[in-house]
């Protein structure tokens, strides 16, 4: 049958150029659309990301009054409050990023800045994700803008904090926030500075839910929270949440209206392309009944063709549209550039995909072939 | 071997009811060239393809062999054909995308075995087509195709060949060549049903029937004798 199907592909070329053109495009546009549209999923994670945490989990007898005006807990919780959380069961389904810090006021050569030691991030253990934030090795400080440029810092400069020297290991970009009056060092550093070892009073974190408008995030991740730790509280800053959301929404939403629009205009195209074969070859039908061809020799015939005419526009097309994603991509897609690359794992799919809908859609004219009338055909010619 | 008793076949038109077989009684003998004889709409075709198991008539009964055809389930009546019956047909009908050698080989069920390749070559030598085995349809003439067509109907050795007008379209020359080949597969066994509206065949036919609006006229045995 692979021969017949072969022999006919090659005397009607037009017809099979045609059907294979429009199984190409597909394809094509399928693989470079997703292409792009994986690295700005990536690149919309990043962005994402790096708007920062977005919860904060405090002591639960934390004032949020007196949080919100001096910008830390007056509370404190165990350090181990974090390994606790991380180790509780399904915790990243919800909570990452887990950052816990200690923050206190000091004062630095006459000035109050905010002292802020931080911890390495926990991640989750199955996502080989980068940790958010930043981690600082013991003696160095991260200085905040306003503070270095007070007291005329730089990097590798020594900075004596309470009695002690330590190394500046960078002064920090003006971010225009109240970072610019922080200065940060690592947890056990902070700890001992303020005679509070072993006590944290806030872990940064990012929710992990993926929720629709009319969900309410805070009671989810209250009630998630409560479950696993009972002596903390959490917050989500909502403005940093919804804008999270709206990104990741708005690409899926993309991708929702495009993939269905591009398999039923290629559907369409095998559809009526087939049907016109069908009607092209009614008599070549009625021969074949004659010869006592059956249905599924028939049917076999006009599907086998779209199949392999599938197969075929599957290789083509994923080749083009991943020439198109890389080489034109990057000019059309310049926020993601850098994050359009072949996705080899598209191959296997436009192979598999592209057959199964050139299939589907010339399921019907096959099955117009099997039940046509040899008689009428014959008859008629 | 084929047995039409009280054949009808109806068709439904927007000027009412067209009787294209009406009430036919008929019967082929094994080595019969039977030439059923009439003229456009007559309901020769109708006729033949009811005898070819591809087409339910709407009353009476097609016997081949013993076997009332269409009582058959699909499956068995296409595997009469495959086996039993060869078709020669006005247009030639020959599969445009294969070569003739190819296109004789389509009525077997393993083309690819050496005993049927080597079968089809020899019997489109016989026929006059040694040189053009390779060649496709549109390559070749009017009269080669129908030598071609019927290296096709011979191809599974059947035991009746059904041919619609296969003269139609040739020249006088080229007809009475095909009528020839039919004539010497009916001396070696074989049975022919040779449907036409013109007289190339009634000289090798042992019988001729006459069709008129469907109905059976006439009846002349040994036409060829006379």
């Amino acid at each position: 049958m692979l021969r017949l199907i072969i022999r006919e592909l090659l005397f009607r070329k037009g017809h099979a150029l045609l059907m294979l053109s429009g199984l190409v495009s597909v394809s094509a546009l399928a693989t470079a659309y997703f292409t792009t549209e994986k690295a700005a999923t990536k690149e919309t994670t990043r962005v994402a990301r790096d708007l920062g945490f977005n919860l904060r989990i405090l002591p639960r007898e934390t004032d949020m009054d007196a949080y919100w005006f001096q910008g830390f807990s007056d509370h404190t919780m165990p350090e181990a409050s974090v390994d606790k959380l991380a180790s509780a069961d399904g915790v990243f389904m919800t909570f990452n990023h887990l950052m816990a810090s200690l923050r206190q006021k000091i004062t630095i050569q006459d000035r109050e800045v905010v002292l802020v030691g931080v911890a390495p991030t926990v991640t989750s253990p199955d996502k080989k994700k980068r940790p958010m934030g930043f981690s600082i090795e013991p003696g160095n400080l991260h200085v905040g803008h306003q503070v270095g440029l007070r007291l005329g810092l730089k990097a590798g400069d020594t900075l004596t904090v309470s009695g002690r020297d330590f190394n500046v290991e960078r002064v920090m970009v003006e971010y225009g926030t109240e970072e610019d009056v922080f200065v940060y060092g690592s947890l056990k550093d902070v700890q001992a500075l303020t005679g509070m070892e072993g006590r944290i009073n806030e872990i940064k974190a990012i929710d992990c839910l993926c929720l629709t408008s009319d969900q309410d995030p805070a009671s989810i991740l209250r009630a998630e929270l409560e479950k696993m730790l009972p002596d903390a509280k959490v917050i989500q800053d909502r403005v940093q949440a919804d804008a999270r959301a709206r990104q990741r929404q708005m690409v899926q939403k993309k991708f929702a209206f495009l993939s269905p629009f591009l398999m039923t205009v290629g559907a369409v195209w095998v559809a009526v392309l087939s049907m016109l074969n069908v009607r092209e070859r009614r008599s070549e039908i009625g021969v074949w009944r004659a010869l006592g061809k059956g249905g599924i020799s028939l049917g076999g015939m006009f599907l086998g063709k779209a199949v392999l005419l599938g197969l075929l526009g599957g290789l083509i097309g994923f080749w083009i549209g991943n020439v198109l994603a890389v080489n034109v991509g990057p000019g059309i897609f310049q926020v993601t550039a850098k994050a359009i690359q072949t996705e080899w794992s598209y191959l296997l799919w436009s192979i598999i995909a592209t057959p199964v809908l050139a299939g589907a859609a010339a399921f019907i004219p096959a099955m117009m072939a099997v039940v046509q009338d040899p008689a009428d055909t014959l008859r008629e010619s | 071997m084929l047995i039409c008793e009280s054949l009808s076949k109806h068709y439904r038109s927007g000027k009412g009811t067209v009787r294209s077989l009406d009430r036919v009684d008929l019967k082929v003998d094994r080595g019969d060239f039977l030439v059923i004889k009439g003229h456009s709409g007559s309901g020769k075709t109708t006729m033949l393809l009811a005898l070819g198991a591809m087409l339910h008539p709407t009353e009476g009964r097609v016997m081949f062999d013993g076997k009332s055809l269409y009582d058959l389930p699909q499956n068995e009546r296409a595997r009469i054909r495959a086996r039993s019956i060869g078709f020669v047909f006005q247009m030639f009908h020959l599969i445009p995308y294969l070569s003739v050698l190819d296109n004789a080989l389509t009525a077997v069920e393993n083309p690819s075995a050496t005993e049927s390749v080597q079968r089809s070559k020899s019997l489109l030598r016989e026929l006059g087509l040694g040189d053009r085995l390779e060649h496709f349809p549109h390559q070749l003439s009017a009269g080669e195709k129908q030598r071609a067509a019927l290296a096709r109907a011979m191809m599974p050795n059947p035991d009746v060949i059904l041919a619609d007008e296969p003269t139609g379209n040739l020249d006088p020359e080229n007809a009475l060549e095909v009528c020839r080949h039919l004539k010497k597969f009916q001396e070696q066994g074989g049975t022919v049903v040779f449907v036409t509206h013109g007289d190339a065949a009634s000289s090798f036919a042992t019988r001729t029937i006459s069709l008129k609006n469907g109905r059976l006229l006439s009846s002349s045995d040994d036409a060829s004798d006379a």
